[in-house]
């Protein structure tokens, strides 16, 4: 699958992941994989500055973590956050639908 | 291997814009990543290929940059349009004498007594004596 094809919704991808737990960077890149059966392989480091777009839309709230002698930043839903993550939920459940009428019609 | 990794990470920070804060930020978040990346068995070369380009990582960085100076400017340019508007607001009230505060209480005046009436002016009547 083209990477293209899903760059438009990376962000929402990124909501939809830290709904179901706080997670920092690298493992949000690895739960994107490996739910999408790898076809959600995005370049790595694009996803940091998706994360602070997120963060100055107030969407998602970050902070410094130190577990394991490791210190890596954790980002987590606002309420905010979750309002989108439900309304884009509903876009996109819309969207998908639309087109495969269209396509199973075609 | 730590080479390619600090060379990527200096070139990387050569292209940030955004305040210094920012940019550490991002260098330690990346810092980070790679070490995650290699605790999982990856080397540093393959760690920063995932990672892709630092001209990507920077392009992506300074677009988020360049938007978020745009919303600080609108949000400036509307709260000096709102403070001229109310400046201009006081200035036209100020001109048409009418006080923008509170209106005062109209002064109590004490009414003056009428002035007196005039007297007949006494002509003094010089009368002679033989």
């Amino acid at each position: 699958m083209p990477r293209d094809s899903f760059s438009g919704h990376l962000e929402l991808v990124l909501l939809a992941s830290l709904g179901r737990e706080p997670m920092h960077g690298y493992a949000l890149i690895e739960h994107m994989r490996e739910a999408s059966g790898g076809h959600l392989d995005y370049p790595e480091g694009t996803i940091y500055p998706a994360l602070r777009r997120l963060e100055d839309q107030g969407f998602v709230r970050s902070r410094w973590s130190d577990s394991d002698g490791r210190r890596r930043r954790v980002y987590s839903l606002t309420p905010r956050g979750v309002r989108s993550l439900e309304s884009h939920r509903s876009e996109w459940d819309r969207y998908v639908g639309s087109v495969r009428a269209i396509l199973g019609h075609g | 291997m730590a080479d390619s990794r600090e060379r990527y990470l200096a070139s990387l920070s050569d292209m940030l814009a955004g305040s210094r804060r920012d940019r550490r930020r991002l260098r330690e978040e990346l810092e980070a990543h790679l070490n995650d990346a290699r605790e999982r068995g990856l080397g540093d070369d393959e760690a920063l290929a995932r990672i892709g380009s630092a001209a990507d990582v920077a392009a992506a960085w300074n677009a988020r940059c360049a938007r978020r100076r745009a919303q600080q400017h609108v949000r400036a340019v509307s709260v000096a349009a709102v403070a001229a508007a109310a400046c201009l607001l006081g200035i036209v009230q100020y001109a048409r004498g009418a006080p923008s505060g509170p209106s005062q209480p109209p002064q109590r005046t004490i009414p003056h007594p009428p002035p007196p009436a005039p007297q007949p002016r006494q002509v003094g009547v010089l009368r002679f004596y033989p």
